[in-house]
């Protein structure tokens, strides 16, 4: 029998690897001959494990809300529909969020997905790309037609979140390591991070306030953005917003 | 050109241990870094390594290339890392004698490849673009490694000793992978060890293993990094010390993390080998 060639046999052994049931490639074999598919299992082993912990480092609230074992459980289901794309693995897990949406075991925890979305916005804001950010005295040249007519380019590492649950005080009442209270106020939650130096900030915003830097950063002018903050609450304070904006450190400059 | 990694202990560098590092400021010869924890754009990550390369020579690990894979290595994992390389200037860039890319995406281990002149031909073309989009000699690690092939063609030490000649690359000597296969396939380590072109060794890796015994009563050693280096391992650095001469030895830690002083005693005792290694035998062994 001729060895089939490596491109082929490399398959089969990474198919092999990620399916629990399936047998290993008949080319792989030990010194005595046998024992062989326990071996094979380390691999496998270790394919799923590190995987799983790559997961579980960066969804640690998600962890804590459903467990560490019924998270494994969920890591180990995602992981044989999605795998990494890329090495560097503080990007895997982008799928996550929609995985948990349409799992049916999480069907009992509605807002689950949205954490989850949360803390992966949370490490895109991690390691963004470093840039400067805008201060209050850059705005207090302009007069306000000039302010209105300007755009606003967020900071590499501003993210934003909208959610029909309260992500951020469920986020923010597991960071601390006690034990966690549920947010008194149930209510959706939009939630801006933004991260000026080496701290992620975030604060709770309001509907209308993510209207406003959702449109900033897809290019609106300041006037038109403030238009659909405006549309969603009457009451929108264009000013206070800049200022929780700016002062977060979520904005890189008026253009 | 980066020059090369002083002859001297390093360690692994882990975010656990980064603020015992910065306030206690110990004597070690230098740190590593696994590539791929770096390939995002900015942020904390960042901040870090550029204070820690500021007070320490450097090398970085890539374990994520797949080298040993039948596709060529992925052009923007190669862009991220010739990326990282320009902004650090690292004294050594290593790889795995490995491949961890399948059909579907990254399955994070280091799997092994069959030693035969048809995947000798494919690594060789790999090491050759890599050396060659990031414009330096990298160094090629001996991995672990539970199975073999049966379409084996030569021993893994043949199949590094005509990769180097081929490609000119370096080699980083991890001997606790030696030990663990060594072990696991039941040949001697110190033949492995001379079956080598010593001489193109630029740097060593020691670390940790776990031991299971097989359903067929063979023990089995895992490369699990989580604990101190064995016993059977510190003897062949030894034993290697002795035909190469002192070489820049990496203490490698990666899961079960100890308290940072425990890493460096155990640097220590890799550096106190090194200091009492004869200096004249490199290169001659080879």
């Amino acid at each position: 029998m001729n060895a089939p060639p490596w491109e082929s046999l490399q398959d089969s052994m990474a198919d092999a690897l990620l399916d629990p049931h399936a047998a290993m490639p008949d080319e792989l074999t030990t010194r005595s001959g046998h024992a062989a598919a326990a071996r094979f299992d380390v691999y496998r082993n270790n394919v799923y494990s590190s995987l799983i912990d790559a997961l579980v480092a960066a969804f640690p609230v998600c962890v804590q809300l459903v467990s560490v074992e019924s998270f494994r459980v969920l890591a180990r289901a995602y992981l044989r529909q999605e795998l990494p794309q890329c090495a560097a693995l503080h990007d895997y897990g982008a799928g996550l969020p929609d995985f948990i949406h349409a799992w049916e075991p999480a069907a009992s925890l509605p807002y689950l997905a949205d954490v989850a979305r949360l803390e992966q916005a949370w490490w895109q804001c991690y390691g963004a790309a470093d840039a400067p950010t805008l201060g209050m005295q850059d705005l207090v040249a302009l007069d306000v037609e000039q302010l209105l007519g300007k755009r606003v380019r967020l900071h590499p590492a501003t993210r934003l979140t909208q959610s029909t649950h309260p992500v951020h005080g469920i986020w923010a009442a597991h960071q601390s390591g006690d034990e966690p209270v549920a947010p008194g106020n149930w209510q959706p939650e939009s939630v801006l991070l933004a991260r000026p130096e080496a701290q992620v900030q975030s604060r709770t915003i309001t509907s209308a306030q993510h209207a406003l830097l959702a449109a900033l950063e897809n290019g609106a002018v300041l006037e038109a953005a403030a238009g659909a903050a405006l549309a969603i609450d009457p009451g929108f304070d264009l000013g206070a917003t800049l200022q929780l904006a700016i002062e977060v450190g979520a904005i890189q400059e008026l253009y | 050109m980066a020059s090369t990694l002083p002859v001297a202990a390093g360690v692994s560098l882990k975010p656990e241990h980064y603020a015992a590092i910065l306030e206690t400021d110990p004597g070690v010869g230098f740190l590593e870094v696994h590539a791929e924890n770096f390939f995002c754009a900015g942020g904390p990550r960042h901040r870090y390594l550029t204070a820690f390369r500021e007070r320490y020579p450097l090398s970085i690990h890539g374990v994520g290339l797949s080298l040993g894979g039948a596709q060529a290595p992925d052009a923007l994992h190669l862009a991220r890392l010739r990326e990282l390389l320009l902004r650090y200037q690292p004294q050594a860039f290593s790889e795995h004698l490995a491949w961890c890319r399948g059909p579907r995406g990254y399955l994070n281990d280091l799997l092994p490849l069959p030693y035969t002149r048809a995947s000798l031909a494919l690594v060789t073309g790999h090491v050759d673009q890599v050396q060659n989009a990031l414009g330096r000699r990298i160094l090629i690690e001996n991995p672990a490694t539970y199975l073999r092939f049966r379409a084996e063609e030569m021993s893994e030490a043949a199949f590094l000793t005509e990769l180097v000649a081929a490609t000119g690359c370096g080699l980083l000597l991890d001997l606790n992978n030696v030990h663990v296969c060594a072990v696991n396939h039941g040949h001697d380590a110190l033949d492995y060890l001379r079956a080598l072109p010593l001489a193109s060794v630029g740097e060593i890796h020691l670390a940790g293993h776990a031991r299971q015994v097989a359903p067929d009563g063979h023990a089995l050693l895992i490369d699990s990094h989580d604990a101190p280096v064995d016993a059977a391992v510190w003897a062949l650095y030894e034993h290697c010390l002795a035909l190469t001469g002192p070489l820049p030895t990496l203490v490698e830690w990666d899961s079960s993390l100890p308290d940072w002083e425990v890493l460096h005693a155990e640097a220590g005792k890799a550096q106190r080998r090194i200091d009492a290694a004869p200096r004249a035998s490199r290169g001659i062994a080879a």
